[in-house]
This record gives structure tokens, C-alpha cells and sequence, in this order.
């Protein structure tokens, strides 16, 4: 019994440390947030200030609107396209519908890299400028597999019986559609949807090379272009994002966990 | 071959799922498929005009990678690196994956919450952090030992780098796989007489590995191809995806840096298809 | 699912409230940070136009993008990117109508040194790049170096400092051609050379440098020197003035030196070019600004290159903070010193050497 004890204790030990370890660069950005003086390793006093000046920072400012309306116009758009696609491809023919899971499959193995640059070649090549435009479709490109992959597993899990039932009693497919696969289908959307923001707001790679010179960043790329170095700013900025992160992640665990648990135990 | 009789319903079903499909048909073969092509026709080409219809083709491109000793010992690095953080994030990673599924199934939930997170905040953001925080350490070793070297633009920082950024990658496939084992056959296998560690070399391990597969897809690619970690971490060395970068951006060289990018692309394929067959052939063998 | 909506609507608010502007906007494709904020207001102001830049961080990106089609009102290249421009032909840029310009006389208000460098040109080439672009910014290249750490001997081996890496705390300026001209010069070489075996030379005797230990650093400069990172870092003359006047400004007890090694250095001038496609109603507007009298010595607010109008040079002398600073902006063209020129050859072959020199730091 003692063996387990102390094995338990081990696990717990070796799981907090590695969470410690991955936290502390995050910790220690919020922490020198609030920095009076502009280094990163030196504390010298307490103040808000890089937050004012982060929000008065015309260029971060619009990096950081860039980079939620590019996140939320193609995570929409993603969604969309990606669970349409994956609720047809369980109807096609078992050829087109391995052909198409098989080439969705591309995007999400290449390294970044090399869909930067094909897109960069593609845009360059028909002289589509550079821009808001680009990056949203960049990310729609690369967003949408990943709606698939989340969304299509659970489309085949369906019961085909309550299809079949709704349009037995006279649903046209559209109907059938509407009021009995998406209902089903919500968790999994929902699912989708967030990896599909998450990869666009966090990307790097994709929107540097299909945004260059063109005036228009996003948070990474805006940082990553940056010249002089490390600004104070950055720290109140990922702050900030760690905020709303905590936030979510504690809406997550605290409020929506037992509410789901909740529902589970109603339903019966 | 049946004879269905195709009623309306049945017909309108069919257009609406074509129709329904169209969308993403149009961005598949637009914006992913088409875009490969042209990136492929272009690293046969050579200069710098920005049209494709202007050039001269030539396979310069992949004879000059071949021959210039710079990609070669960028590519080889990268690799290096891409190595030593699938193995670090496995040593990690795994056990970390384990020791969760073992905790009840909130402290899961909130630990899996926890793990993933960080995967959220921008990895420009987190490499800068990291950045600080390598420098805040060195800074203080210098202080005691003042021979002690600058950590920073050394594959040692590098590495903490990526297995700081990647292991979150590691740990939530293997996590995912190994929730879905049935614990039924582990306590077939201890009731048989086996020890609980053999138990889990024996059952735990091999069912897993598909979920250590899809770790090491999801963090050997990216690592080897990484842009942001050798500028901040690496004392802005070029690594493959800097040279790639390099090549088609300062340069112009648009070809050049499709050809970079392919050959890295068909050594990436090439990996996953060996990856593939062992996991297929792991899998054989339980059956 | 309202709630989130909520949240979007509140995430989108904040950040557009700072970034929302109705105003007509004049694009200009420049390096960061290097034109004032006084000066810009000022000509937003007078003309109820928004300036926005859009950066590139060296020359042959500037290229890429111009390249690759996309419009600029106005761009800045350095001397040998317009030379290049205008030898390509490819219809991006136009001549200057320099009847339009009617606050800078070329012929009488230029800045003392660099007519003698667009004359050098024109007599090497037959190429008055003054046709095509009005003078910006220029200065040169040389060692920006603590005077507290490194000997004087050790200064008067001129490009070799760079190479005293097991000695010093050096940095190299991340730009290839800054610092193959280190090389090349260092070996007797012309800074414009295409001889493959001159440029194979010159990274090596970088390699040899940087083997010792050494930085590679661009902007993240200002921060590096005044943090004693490096003791020993070749720098732009605007740039090193900028850190010494920053110095004198905040008290720091760090006593500053730059030196342009004998050897030869390079002698550089940036222009404003009109883009055959822009607004070119907008862009003679901006450059009557910025070669004002006013418009000049406004940019020189934060800026510590040198002007290219004669009369804000005097001034910037005068009011240099430093017998070190004033001799910043006062460049004597010396018999080893040169221009950079477009040469595509030189061109390939100095990005190979950098290349190489960059996968093994």
C-alpha cells in the first residue's frame, strides 16, 4: 500500500513539474507586464503602463484586430465549407469519398512551409495583391481540413434511422439537413470550429508569406517582423491573451464541465 | 446490380450533396491542390520574374541543392533538431499522458485543459517568452560561474525551445489512444499472472502506438521546417525553413526555394509512408 | 451562443477604435523607424492625408514586393536597388519631374559630400540617379565600439576588429552585403567585386571572425550596446550617432567610439522614387514636404542620419551633442571608399557566401 503511495505521489510530482516548467515563460511574461522599467530580467517597481501604451499603440492595435477578424472571418467560413463537405463526403461513393479524405490529408501533414510558399507562388502568380484578402483565404485553406477531420468521425457515428425516419415522414433534404443532422452534429461543430480559430489566430508561417509587404499583420507576424528586438508591449499584450485563455479554460472546467455532467445525469 | 427505382426524393438528395460538397471542392482543388502544382512547375524554373510564363526551365534548381554544401548541412540540422525533440517530447510526453489517464476524469479534464492552453497563446509570443527566460537563467549562472556560456543560438536552446512548443502535440494523441483501451485487458492480462509493468509492455504499450505515431507526425514536421525558433532562440541561424525563406523572399528566387521545398516535402512523405507501414505492421502482429 | 457573440463584438471594438481612419492614404514602402513622427504629422496635418509605411527590412525584399505587383505611391530604395530598377526597365518606377519639386533646388541644396557621390556615379556609369529619385537619408557604414572595453590598438586594425570574437563581445550587422564589404575591403578588394574567388576570400576571412564567437544583430542594436551585450558592433553612422546621443542623453556612464576603418567603407544614399502606378498627385505632395526646409529638419527629430538638404546638415552639426556625433554627419569621401552598384553577378554570389556563412552559426 505504501509502494502505491508513494508512486502516486511520484506521478502527481512529475506531472506538476512539467506543468511548472511550461508555465513559467508565461508567468514570467505576465510578470514583468507590470514591469515600471523596460527590462525582462530586472524588476524595478510596479505599473501599468505598458498596458496604456499597448492600447495606444496604433500598429499592435491593428495587428491584434487583424488577427481576430481574419480568425473569425475564416473560422466561419471554414466551418461552413468543412461540415458541409463532411456530411456530403459520408453519402459519395467509397472512391471520391477515400480520394477527397485522402487529399485533405495533405494540408494537414505538409509543414507549414511548404503551403506558405505554394500559396505565396499562387497569389504571385495571378497578381492577387497581398493582403486582407489573402490572408483570410489562406486560412480558410488550411483551416477547413481540420473542421473535417474533427467533424466528419462523428457524421459516420450517426444513426442513419433518424435520416431515413425524417424524410419517411415527408423532410426534403434540405429540411432532414437542418433539423436532424446539425442538431446531432453541434458538439462536433462547436469542436471544429475552435480548432479551425485556433489555428488562425495562432498562425505564423502561412499568413507571413501571403501578407508580405503588404502592410497588413497579424499578431505573430507583426512581432516576428518587429526590428528592435523584444518590446515591453509584447509582454502586456500575451498577458492580456492569457487572460481571456484563463478565462475560457476556467468557463470550461468550472461551469460548462458540471453543467455538462448535469445534463448527462438528467438525460438518464 | 439492383434495380432502384430513384424516386424524387432521392434525386434531390443526391444534388444536395453535391451541391453541399462544391464549396469545399473549390477551395481543395484552388487553393491546395493547384497551388502544389504550380510551386512543383516552378522549381524547374530559374530567374526572378514573378510570372511563370516568363521563364526558362532548367533543373538547375535541384542540381545546385544537391551541390551547395549550405542546404545540405541546413537540411541535416534541421533534421538533428527535429530528432532530438520527437525524443525528448516522447521521454516526456508519454509518461505524462500515462500519469493522466490514471488521475479521476475531472482532474483529467482539467489537466488535458491545462496542457492544451499554452497551444493557444501565439508561438511567436511564447518563443519570445522562452527567449526571456533562457536569458533571465543565463544571466544568473554568469553571475556565479562568469565562464558559463551563452545558451542562447545553441541547438541546447533551440531544443528546450521545441519540446517547450511541441510537447502539448505529443501529449494529446497518446493521451486520446490511450483513453479508448479497454482496461478489461489489462486486468486479463495481470489476472493471467502477468506484473503490472509487464502488463503494460505487453497490452498497454502496443495498442498506444498509433496514438505515438500521430506525436511523432505532428511534432517531427513542423520542428524540422520551424521558422520563428532558430531566430529567437537560435542566434537567427538558418535552418531549412529560414533558407527557404531566404531563397524566395531576399532573393527572389522563387524557384530556387519551390525546389528547397519539395525535395523537403517528398523526405517528409517519405517518412510518414515508413512510419505508416511500421504502424501497420505493428498492428498486423496484435491481430 | 449569444454570449459568444457578445465577447466578438467587445474583442472588435477596442482594438478598431484605435485603428479606424477615414482619411485618403499615401503608401510609402520604407525601412522602419526611419522617418519621424513629427515630420509625418506635419504633412498629415497640412494635407488631410494619412501616410502609412509599409516596411521592409533590406533592399531585396523592397524588390520581392515591388515585384510581385503590388502598388506603392512612393518607394525608398538605396542607390544600387534604384540602379537596379532602372537598368531592369520593368516599368515600375518613372523619371522624376523635378519641375514639380519646388521646395529643394538639386543643383544648390544638396548636402556637402553627397553631390560628390552622385557625381562618382554619373562619371563611372553615365547615371544620374538624381533623374529618377530624390535624395532621402545617407551616411555610411563603420565600428560602433565601447572605448571603456577595446584598446586603441585593437580599433586600429580597422575591419579586424570584427574578427576579435574570443576578445570582445562582437557583432556582426545581420546583412550580407555589409559584411562581405567588411571582407572584401579588409583583403584590398573592390566592395562591387564579382570574382567568385574575392568573395570566397572575403567569407572566409569572416569565417575565421565568427568562428571566434560573434553576433549576428540588426535593430535589436539599440538595445545590445547600451546593455554592454556587445562591446563591438558595425553599425550604420545614423545609428551609432542615435545610441551615443541616447547615452548623453540619459547620463549613462558609457563613453562610446565609432570608427570607419582606412581600409574603405561604404558610402550609401537612400531615395524617394515615384511608383509608375501610385498617386502621383499624393506622391509630389510628400516629396515637396520631405525636401522642405521644414518638412527636412523635422525628420531629423528622432533620425540621426544625415540630411541630404545642406542647410538641416549644418544644423544637425551644430547640434550634435558629441565631437564624436558631429563627425557622423560630416563624411569625407576617401580614395577607398566606395558606392554599391547593381551587379547581379556580385549579387548571387554574395548571397551564396551569406548563406553558406548563416547555416553554420
Amino acid at each position: 500500500m505504501t509502494e502505491n503511495k508513494v508512486t502516486t505521489v511520484l506521478k502527481y510530482v512529475f506531472i506538476v513539474l512539467i506543468l511548472a516548467i511550461i508555465y513559467f515563460p508565461v508567468f514570467s511574461m505576465i510578470f514583468f507586464s507590470f514591469n515600471a522599467n523596460k527590462s525582462f530580467t530586472r524588476f524595478g517597481g510596479f505599473s501599468f503602463k505598458w498596458y496604456i501604451e499597448l492600447f495606444s499603440h496604433k500598429q499592435m492595435m491593428n495587428a491584434v484586430l487583424v488577427t481576430i477578424v481574419v480568425a473569425v472571418v475564416s473560422t466561419i467560413i471554414s466551418t461552413i465549407i468543412g461540415t458541409l463537405a463532411a456530411i456530403s463526403l459520408s453519402r459519395q461513393r467509397k472512391v471520391i469519398r477515400n480520394l477527397t479524405l485522402n487529399a485533405t490529408n495533405i494540408p494537414i501533414l505538409n509543414p507549414e512551409i511548404i503551403t506558405a510558399i505554394s500559396l505565396f507562388v499562387l497569389f504571385g502568380m495571378f497578381y492577387i495583391p497581398s493582403g486582407y484578402a489573402t490572408m483570410i483565404l489562406a486560412h480558410v485553406a488550411f483551416s477547413t481540413p481540420y473542421v473535417i477531420i474533427t467533424v466528419y468521425p462523428k457524421v459516420i457515428s450517426l444513426d442513419p434511422n433518424l435520416a431515413d425516419a425524417a424524410s419517411d415522414l415527408g423532410a426534403t433534404p434540405f429540411q432532414t439537413l437542418m433539423k436532424v443532422i446539425f442538431p446531432q452534429l453541434k458538439v462536433a461543430i462547436v469542436a471544429g470550429a475552435a480548432i479551425a480559430f485556433t489555428m488562425s489566430f495562432d498562425d505564423f508561417v502561412i499568413s507571413y508569406f501571403v501578407t508580405i509587404g503588404s502592410g497588413v499583420s497579424n499578431i505573430s507576424t507583426y512581432l516576428y517582423t518587429l526590428k528592435r528586438g523584444l518590446d515591453p508591449k509584447v509582454n502586456a499584450l500575451s498577458a492580456l491573451i492569457f487572460l481571456v485563455i484563463g478565462l475560457k479554460v476556467t468557463y470550461d472546467y468550472f461551469i460548462s464541465g458540471p453543467r455538462k455532467m448535469k445534463k448527462e445525469r438528467l438525460r438518464g | 446490380m439492383k434495380n432502384k427505382k430513384i424516386s424524387g426524393n432521392e434525386k434531390r438528395k443526391q444534388r444536395l450533396n453535391t451541391l453541399i460538397i462544391s464549396p469545399y471542392y473549390l477551395v481543395l482543388i484552388s487553393l491546395i491542390l493547384i497551388p502544389i502544382l504550380i510551386m512543383v512547375l516552378y522549381s524547374f524554373t530559374k530567374g526572378e520574374s514573378a510570372s511563370l510564363f516568363e521563364v526558362s526551365f532548367t533543373l538547375e534548381n535541384y542540381l545546385n541543392f544537391f551541390t551547395n554544401s549550405e542546404f545540405l548541412y541546413a537540411m541535416r540540422r534541421s533534421i538533428w533538431l527535429a530528432l532530438l525533440t520527437t525524443v525528448a517530447t516522447l521521454i516526456i510526453g508519454y509518461p505524462l499522458a500515462y500519469f493522466i489517464t490514471q488521475t479521476r476524469p475531472r482532474t483529467q479534464a482539467l489537466l488535458i485543459l491545462l496542457i492544451s492552453a499554452p497551444m493557444w497563446i501565439n508561438l511567436v509570443i511564447r518563443t519570445i517568452a522562452l527567449k526571456q527566460v533562457i536569458e533571465f537563467f543565463t544571466e544568473i549562472a554568469q553571475g556565479i560561474y562568469p565562464n558559463f556560456p551563452n545558451i542562447i543560438g545553441t541547438n541546447t536552446a533551440m531544443v528546450i525551445g521545441l519540446v517547450h512548443v511541441f510537447l502539448p502535440y505529443m501529449v494529446l494523441p497518446i493521451y486520446t489512444v490511450l483513453l479508448k483501451i479497454d482496461p478489461g485487458l489489462i486486468e486479463a492480462a495481470t489476472d493471467l499472472g502477468a506484473s503490472r509493468f509487464k502488463a503494460f509492455l505487453k497490452v498497454t504499450l502496443p495498442l498506444s502506438l498509433s496514438g505515438v505515431m500521430s506525436g511523432i507526425l505532428m511534432v517531427f514536421l513542423p520542428a524540422a521546417t520551424t521558422l520563428v525558433i532558430p531566430k529567437y532562440l537560435g542566434n537567427n541561424v538558418f535552418l531549412i525553413g529560414n533558407l527557404i525563406e531566404r531563397v524566395s523572399i531576399l532573393s527572389g528566387n522563387i524557384g530556387y526555394g519551390a525546389s528547397i521545398a519539395i525535395v523537403l516535402s517528398v523526405i517528409m512523405m517519405a517518412m510518414i509512408l515508413l512510419v505508416r507501414r511500421l504502424d501497420k505492421f505493428k498492428g498486423a502482429e496484435n491481430d | 451562443m449569444k454570449k459568444i457573440m457578445l465577447l466578438l463584438l467587445v474583442l472588435l471594438i477596442v482594438p478598431s477604435a484605435v485603428a479606424c481612419d477615414k482619411r485618403p492614404v499615401l503608401t510609402i514602402l520604407a525601412p522602419g523607424e526611419y522617418m519621424s513622427d513629427s515630420t509625418i504629422e506635419a504633412f498629415e496635418k497640412a494635407n488631410d492625408i494619412r501616410v502609412r509605411i509599409d516596411e521592409f527590412a533590406s533592399n531585396e525584399e523592397a524588390l520581392t514586393f515591388i515585384k510581385s505587383g503590388k502598388v506603392y505611391d512612393l518607394i525608398m530604395p538605396s542607390d544600387y536597388a534604384l540602379e537596379q530598377l532602372i537598368v531592369e526597365n520593368q516599368g515600375y518606377i518613372e523619371k522624376l519631374d523635378w519641375t514639380k519639386i519646388t521646395t529643394f533646388n538639386k543643383e544648390t541644396d544638396l548636402a556637402d559630400g553627397l553631390d560628390d557621390l552622385l557625381r562618382k556615379i554619373e562619371t563611372e556609369s553615365n547615371l544620374d540617379l538624381l533623374d529618377y529619385g530624390a535624395p532621402y537619408f545617407w551616411g555610411s557604414v563603420g565600428l560602433l565600439y565601447n572605448k571603456d572595453v577595446v584598446s586603441a590598438e585593437d580599433v586600429a586594425t580597422g575591419w579586424d576588429l570584427l574578427r576579435k570574437g574570443d576578445k570582445y563581445n562582437v557583432a556582426f550587422y545581420d546583412s550580407s552585403r555589409d559584411a562581405l564589404m567588411a571582407g572584401l575591403v579588409a583583403l584590398g578588394y573592390s566592395m562591387n567585386s564579382n570574382v567568385e574567388a574575392e568573395i570566397n576570400a572575403a567569407e572566409q576571412w569572416i569565417k575565421v571572425g565568427t568562428d571566434k564567437g560573434v553576433g549576428y544583430i540588426t535593430d535589436n542594436i539599440f538595445d545590445d550596446i547600451p546593455n554592454r551585450t556587445y562591446d563591438i558592433a558595425m553599425a550604420y553612422t545614423g545609428d551609432a550617432a542615435e545610441i551615443m546621443n541616447q547615452m548623453i542623453e540619459e547620463e549613462e556612464d558609457l563613453h562610446l567610439g565609432f570608427s570607419v576603418p582606412t581600409e574603405g567603407t561604404n558610402i550609401w544614399v537612400d531615395f524617394l522614387v515615384v511608383h509608375s502606378k501610385g498617386n502621383k498627385e499624393f506622391a509630389y505632395k510628400f516629396l515637396n514636404h520631405i525636401l522642405s526646409y521644414n518638412g527636412a529638419k523635422k525628420n531629423t527629430d528622432g533620425v540621426f542620419y544625415i540630411s541630404p538638404r545642406e542647410d538641416v546638415r549644418l544644423e544637425q552639426v551644430q547640434d550634435a551633442k558629441s565631437n564624436d556625433i558631429k563627425a557622423l554627419f560630416e563624411i569625407k569621401f576617401r580614395p577607398n571608399d566606395d558606392i554599391f552598384r547593381f551587379d547581379p553577378v556580385s549579387k548571387e554570389l554574395i548571397d551564396n557566401a551569406w548563406n553558406r556563412l548563416g547555416v553554420n552559426r
